[in-house]
Protein backbone atom coordinates (compact mmCIF):
# COMPACT_ATOMS: atom_id res chain seq x y z
CA UNK A 1 0.00 0.00 0.00
CA UNK A 2 2.82 2.54 0.77
CA UNK A 3 4.82 1.77 -1.65
CA UNK A 4 1.76 1.64 -4.59
CA UNK A 5 1.30 5.75 -2.80
CA UNK A 6 5.18 6.32 -2.94
CA UNK A 7 4.46 5.18 -6.63
CA UNK A 8 1.75 7.46 -7.42
CA UNK A 9 3.37 10.54 -5.81
CA UNK A 10 6.41 9.81 -7.99
CA UNK A 11 4.69 8.95 -11.25
CA UNK A 12 2.30 12.65 -10.53
CA UNK A 13 5.45 14.55 -9.49
CA UNK A 14 7.01 13.25 -12.50
CA UNK A 15 4.31 14.23 -14.68
CA UNK A 16 3.01 17.86 -13.88
CA UNK A 17 7.00 18.43 -13.17
CA UNK A 18 7.86 17.41 -17.05
CA UNK A 19 4.81 19.11 -18.25
CA UNK A 20 4.89 22.24 -16.44
CA UNK A 21 7.78 23.59 -17.45
CA UNK A 22 7.39 23.68 -20.99
CA UNK A 23 3.96 25.27 -20.10
CA UNK A 24 5.65 28.39 -18.25
CA UNK A 25 8.37 28.36 -20.90
CA UNK A 26 6.04 28.98 -23.62
CA UNK A 27 4.71 32.27 -21.85
CA UNK A 28 8.35 33.35 -21.17
CA UNK A 29 10.14 36.48 -23.06
CA UNK A 30 11.83 34.72 -25.74
CA UNK A 31 15.57 35.51 -24.10
CA UNK A 32 14.12 32.87 -20.91
CA UNK A 33 13.18 30.75 -23.79
CA UNK A 34 15.70 27.42 -24.41
CA UNK A 35 16.11 26.03 -27.62
CA UNK A 36 17.68 22.99 -25.91
CA UNK A 37 14.09 21.93 -24.45
CA UNK A 38 13.22 21.54 -28.46
CA UNK A 39 16.32 20.10 -30.04
CA UNK A 40 15.51 16.48 -28.60
CA UNK A 41 14.56 13.99 -31.26
CA UNK A 42 15.80 16.37 -33.99
CA UNK A 43 19.13 15.91 -36.21
CA UNK A 44 22.17 17.16 -35.07
CA UNK A 45 23.77 20.05 -36.84
CA UNK A 46 26.94 19.12 -38.88
CA UNK A 47 30.21 19.94 -37.14
CA UNK A 48 34.05 20.92 -38.80
CA UNK A 49 36.35 22.01 -36.69
CA UNK A 50 40.01 21.53 -36.11
CA UNK A 51 40.85 18.79 -33.55
CA UNK A 52 44.12 19.54 -30.37
CA UNK A 53 46.67 18.81 -32.86
CA UNK A 54 44.99 21.35 -35.68
CA UNK A 55 43.41 17.96 -37.76
CA UNK A 56 40.06 19.05 -39.47
CA UNK A 57 37.40 16.82 -38.00
CA UNK A 58 33.81 16.06 -38.44
CA UNK A 59 31.29 14.08 -36.39
CA UNK A 60 31.13 11.63 -39.05
CA UNK A 61 34.55 10.69 -38.27
CA UNK A 62 33.02 8.43 -35.37
CA UNK A 63 29.97 6.30 -37.52
CA UNK A 64 28.20 3.99 -35.52
CA UNK A 65 29.07 5.66 -32.18
CA UNK A 66 26.99 7.13 -29.20
CA UNK A 67 28.25 10.68 -29.38
CA UNK A 68 28.07 12.52 -25.86
CA UNK A 69 29.24 15.71 -27.42
CA UNK A 70 30.86 17.60 -24.34
CA UNK A 71 31.29 21.70 -25.00
CA UNK A 72 34.09 23.04 -22.41
CA UNK A 73 36.79 24.97 -22.00
CA UNK A 74 39.72 25.27 -19.59
CA UNK A 75 38.54 28.92 -17.94
CA UNK A 76 35.50 27.35 -16.83
CA UNK A 77 35.75 25.68 -13.15
CA UNK A 78 32.47 23.08 -13.93
CA UNK A 79 33.85 21.79 -16.74
CA UNK A 80 37.01 20.84 -15.75
CA UNK A 81 35.22 18.98 -12.63
CA UNK A 82 33.46 16.79 -14.65
CA UNK A 83 36.27 16.08 -17.07
CA UNK A 84 37.42 13.13 -14.29
CA UNK A 85 33.84 11.29 -15.05
CA UNK A 86 34.22 11.87 -18.75
CA UNK A 87 37.35 10.27 -18.95
CA UNK A 88 35.57 7.28 -16.55
CA UNK A 89 32.39 6.89 -19.19
CA UNK A 90 34.68 6.76 -21.98
CA UNK A 91 36.41 3.76 -20.39
CA UNK A 92 34.04 2.12 -18.78
CA UNK A 93 31.06 2.41 -22.14
CA UNK A 94 33.14 2.21 -25.16
CA UNK A 95 32.64 -1.73 -25.77
CA UNK A 96 29.05 -0.23 -25.94
CA UNK A 97 29.68 2.07 -28.88
CA UNK A 98 30.27 5.37 -26.62
CA UNK A 99 32.35 7.88 -28.03
CA UNK A 100 33.01 11.24 -25.94
CA UNK A 101 33.96 13.93 -28.20
CA UNK A 102 35.41 17.02 -26.68
CA UNK A 103 34.77 20.90 -28.03
CA UNK A 104 36.61 23.48 -26.09
CA UNK A 105 35.71 26.92 -26.55
CA UNK A 106 39.64 27.70 -26.19
CA UNK A 107 42.85 28.58 -27.26
CA UNK A 108 44.68 24.89 -28.85
CA UNK A 109 47.77 25.14 -26.98
CA UNK A 110 45.91 25.57 -23.71
CA UNK A 111 43.35 22.75 -24.49
CA UNK A 112 46.18 20.09 -25.78
CA UNK A 113 48.35 20.98 -22.38
CA UNK A 114 45.26 20.62 -20.03
CA UNK A 115 44.06 17.32 -22.08
CA UNK A 116 47.63 16.14 -21.69
CA UNK A 117 47.74 16.98 -17.91
CA UNK A 118 44.31 15.26 -17.17
CA UNK A 119 44.66 12.39 -19.37
CA UNK A 120 42.14 12.88 -21.71
CA UNK A 121 41.25 9.57 -23.19
CA UNK A 122 39.20 11.26 -25.97
CA UNK A 123 39.64 13.34 -28.69
CA UNK A 124 38.39 17.02 -28.29
CA UNK A 125 38.09 19.56 -31.44
CA UNK A 126 38.73 23.62 -30.41
CA UNK A 127 37.49 26.66 -31.75
CA UNK A 128 37.07 30.03 -30.80
CA UNK A 129 33.40 31.82 -32.05
CA UNK A 130 32.16 29.27 -34.34
CA UNK A 131 31.79 26.77 -31.00
CA UNK A 132 29.06 29.48 -29.86
CA UNK A 133 27.86 28.64 -33.20
CA UNK A 134 27.67 25.30 -33.08
CA UNK A 135 26.72 25.22 -29.57
CA UNK A 136 23.41 27.26 -30.56
CA UNK A 137 23.01 25.00 -33.44
CA UNK A 138 22.40 22.10 -30.35
CA UNK A 139 20.31 24.10 -28.67
CA UNK A 140 22.32 25.99 -26.21
CA UNK A 141 21.41 29.52 -26.55
CA UNK A 142 22.61 30.82 -23.47
CA UNK A 143 26.67 30.20 -24.38
CA UNK A 144 27.19 28.66 -20.98
CA UNK A 145 29.60 25.91 -20.34
CA UNK A 146 29.32 22.94 -19.80
CA UNK A 147 26.90 21.49 -22.21
CA UNK A 148 26.66 17.97 -23.19
CA UNK A 149 24.64 16.65 -26.08
CA UNK A 150 24.28 12.55 -26.87
CA UNK A 151 23.88 12.09 -30.35
CA UNK A 152 22.75 8.55 -31.01
CA UNK A 153 24.41 7.05 -34.31
CA UNK A 154 21.42 7.73 -37.02
CA UNK A 155 22.99 11.41 -36.04
CA UNK A 156 19.29 12.61 -33.86
CA UNK A 157 19.96 14.46 -30.34
CA UNK A 158 18.53 12.33 -27.65
CA UNK A 159 19.60 13.99 -24.64
CA UNK A 160 21.20 17.40 -23.72
CA UNK A 161 22.20 18.78 -20.46
CA UNK A 162 23.43 22.40 -19.37
CA UNK A 163 25.54 22.05 -16.67
CA UNK A 164 27.94 19.55 -15.42
CA UNK A 165 27.35 15.85 -15.62
CA UNK A 166 28.81 13.37 -12.94
CA UNK A 167 29.41 9.72 -12.94
CA UNK A 168 25.68 8.35 -11.76
CA UNK A 169 24.11 10.42 -14.06
CA UNK A 170 26.29 9.05 -16.68
CA UNK A 171 25.76 5.73 -16.17
CA UNK A 172 21.99 6.63 -15.73
CA UNK A 173 22.10 8.36 -19.58
CA UNK A 174 24.45 5.20 -20.63
CA UNK A 175 22.00 2.36 -18.79
CA UNK A 176 19.04 4.47 -20.59
CA UNK A 177 20.28 4.41 -24.07
CA UNK A 178 22.97 2.39 -25.12
CA UNK A 179 22.54 -0.88 -25.88
CA UNK A 180 22.94 -3.03 -23.15
CA UNK B 1 5.01 27.42 -7.04
CA UNK B 2 2.60 24.17 -6.63
CA UNK B 3 3.88 21.96 -9.09
CA UNK B 4 7.53 22.55 -7.67
CA UNK B 5 6.22 21.61 -4.85
CA UNK B 6 4.50 18.58 -6.17
CA UNK B 7 7.47 17.79 -8.06
CA UNK B 8 9.83 17.95 -4.79
CA UNK B 9 7.11 15.26 -3.33
CA UNK B 10 7.24 13.33 -6.11
CA UNK B 11 11.23 12.97 -5.87
CA UNK B 12 11.13 12.22 -2.33
CA UNK B 13 8.46 9.46 -2.36
CA UNK B 14 10.09 7.81 -5.54
CA UNK B 15 13.44 8.78 -5.78
CA UNK B 16 14.49 5.17 -7.07
CA UNK B 17 12.04 5.09 -9.28
CA UNK B 18 13.41 7.83 -11.71
CA UNK B 19 16.32 9.88 -12.23
CA UNK B 20 16.82 13.50 -10.53
CA UNK B 21 19.41 14.25 -13.15
CA UNK B 22 16.76 13.66 -16.15
CA UNK B 23 13.94 15.43 -14.26
CA UNK B 24 15.99 18.16 -13.99
CA UNK B 25 18.20 18.26 -16.82
CA UNK B 26 15.47 20.46 -18.69
CA UNK B 27 14.71 22.47 -16.01
CA UNK B 28 15.98 24.02 -12.76
CA UNK B 29 19.56 25.30 -13.85
CA UNK B 30 18.65 26.08 -17.43
CA UNK B 31 15.57 27.58 -17.12
CA UNK B 32 16.81 29.85 -14.15
CA UNK B 33 19.89 30.95 -16.25
CA UNK B 34 19.94 34.61 -17.16
CA UNK B 35 21.46 35.61 -20.33
CA UNK B 36 25.18 37.22 -19.81
CA UNK B 37 24.08 40.88 -20.66
CA UNK B 38 21.28 40.19 -17.67
CA UNK B 39 23.30 38.58 -15.42
CA UNK B 40 26.49 40.85 -15.49
CA UNK B 41 25.35 44.27 -16.15
CA UNK B 42 27.67 46.77 -17.72
CA UNK B 43 26.65 50.45 -16.42
CA UNK B 44 29.22 52.54 -18.75
CA UNK B 45 32.14 54.23 -18.69
CA UNK B 46 31.76 57.68 -16.89
CA UNK B 47 34.79 60.80 -17.37
CA UNK B 48 34.80 62.53 -14.39
CA UNK B 49 37.94 64.81 -13.65
CA UNK B 50 41.14 62.79 -14.05
CA UNK B 51 39.38 59.37 -13.67
CA UNK B 52 36.96 57.30 -16.12
CA UNK B 53 34.55 55.00 -13.79
CA UNK B 54 33.20 51.60 -14.77
CA UNK B 55 30.24 49.97 -12.93
CA UNK B 56 28.67 46.60 -13.62
CA UNK B 57 25.79 44.92 -11.83
CA UNK B 58 25.89 41.75 -11.02
CA UNK B 59 22.79 39.48 -10.31
CA UNK B 60 22.53 37.50 -7.39
CA UNK B 61 23.55 33.81 -7.75
CA UNK B 62 26.05 34.96 -10.02
CA UNK B 63 29.93 36.12 -10.16
CA UNK B 64 32.89 38.03 -12.14
CA UNK B 65 36.08 36.80 -11.64
CA UNK B 66 39.00 39.44 -10.55
CA UNK B 67 41.64 38.78 -12.64
CA UNK B 68 39.78 38.04 -15.90
CA UNK B 69 38.46 41.61 -15.79
CA UNK B 70 41.06 43.38 -18.40
CA UNK B 71 40.38 47.34 -19.80
CA UNK B 72 42.55 48.44 -22.45
CA UNK B 73 42.03 51.96 -24.85
CA UNK B 74 40.49 51.07 -27.76
CA UNK B 75 40.65 54.69 -29.56
CA UNK B 76 42.66 56.81 -29.42
CA UNK B 77 45.12 54.07 -29.62
CA UNK B 78 47.65 56.03 -27.74
CA UNK B 79 45.34 57.78 -24.54
CA UNK B 80 47.43 56.72 -21.86
CA UNK B 81 45.42 55.80 -18.26
CA UNK B 82 47.02 53.96 -15.35
CA UNK B 83 44.67 51.04 -13.56
CA UNK B 84 42.50 49.73 -13.59
CA UNK B 85 42.06 50.09 -9.68
CA UNK B 86 39.80 47.10 -8.69
CA UNK B 87 38.17 46.29 -5.38
CA UNK B 88 39.25 43.33 -3.15
CA UNK B 89 36.82 40.96 -3.94
CA UNK B 90 35.52 37.88 -2.02
CA UNK B 91 38.16 34.74 -1.85
CA UNK B 92 36.04 31.92 -3.14
CA UNK B 93 37.90 28.36 -2.77
CA UNK B 94 37.54 26.56 -6.03
CA UNK B 95 38.65 22.30 -6.39
CA UNK B 96 40.25 23.11 -9.75
CA UNK B 97 41.82 26.79 -9.68
CA UNK B 98 42.60 27.16 -5.77
CA UNK B 99 41.68 30.48 -4.33
CA UNK B 100 40.13 32.96 -6.47
CA UNK B 101 38.80 36.33 -6.19
CA UNK B 102 35.23 37.53 -7.32
CA UNK B 103 33.07 40.03 -7.59
CA UNK B 104 29.31 39.81 -6.35
CA UNK B 105 26.17 42.32 -6.42
CA UNK B 106 28.23 44.93 -8.23
CA UNK B 107 32.13 45.90 -8.72
CA UNK B 108 33.63 49.49 -9.52
CA UNK B 109 36.76 49.87 -11.75
CA UNK B 110 38.68 52.77 -11.82
CA UNK B 111 41.13 54.39 -14.36
CA UNK B 112 43.53 57.45 -13.27
CA UNK B 113 44.13 59.62 -16.38
CA UNK B 114 47.51 62.01 -16.51
CA UNK B 115 45.81 65.35 -16.03
CA UNK B 116 47.41 66.73 -19.43
CA UNK B 117 46.81 64.35 -21.61
CA UNK B 118 44.06 62.84 -24.49
CA UNK B 119 40.94 61.13 -22.60
CA UNK B 120 40.28 57.15 -23.95
CA UNK B 121 36.96 58.21 -26.27
CA UNK B 122 36.62 53.96 -26.07
CA UNK B 123 37.46 51.28 -23.96
CA UNK B 124 37.87 47.77 -24.62
CA UNK B 125 36.66 45.83 -21.73
CA UNK B 126 36.66 42.41 -21.04
CA UNK B 127 34.77 39.96 -18.20
CA UNK B 128 34.59 36.39 -17.39
CA UNK B 129 31.35 35.36 -15.11
CA UNK B 130 29.73 32.18 -14.14
CA UNK B 131 26.43 31.50 -12.04
CA UNK B 132 26.66 29.53 -8.84
CA UNK B 133 24.20 26.85 -10.21
CA UNK B 134 27.73 25.36 -12.11
CA UNK B 135 28.02 26.88 -15.52
CA UNK B 136 30.08 29.50 -16.80
CA UNK B 137 29.83 32.27 -19.20
CA UNK B 138 32.25 32.75 -22.13
CA UNK B 139 34.80 35.73 -21.80
CA UNK B 140 32.85 38.58 -22.58
CA UNK B 141 34.78 41.59 -24.89
CA UNK B 142 32.36 45.25 -25.36
CA UNK B 143 33.60 48.28 -26.88
CA UNK B 144 31.99 51.00 -24.06
CA UNK B 145 32.12 54.91 -25.08
CA UNK B 146 33.50 56.41 -22.74
CA UNK B 147 30.60 59.43 -21.75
Amino acid sequence: MVAAIALAAGATGFWVARMMPHSEAEHAPPERRLAHETVEGTAAAAVQLPDADGKLRTLKDWPGKWLLVNFWATWCAPCMHEIPDLIAAQARYEAQGLQVLGIAMDDPDAVRELMHDKGFNYPSLVGDEQVQQIMEQFGNTLGALPYSVLIAPDGVIRYVELGGVDTPKLDDLMQRFLPQ
Amino acid sequence: MAYQRIYALGLMFAASAVSAGDLLHAQGKADALLPVDQAFVMQGAVHSGHEIVLDWTIAPGYYLYRKSLKITVDAPANAPFAGPVLPTGQTMNDAEFGNVEVYRGAVQARLSLPADAIAPRTLRVRYQGCADIGVCYPPQTRLVAVK
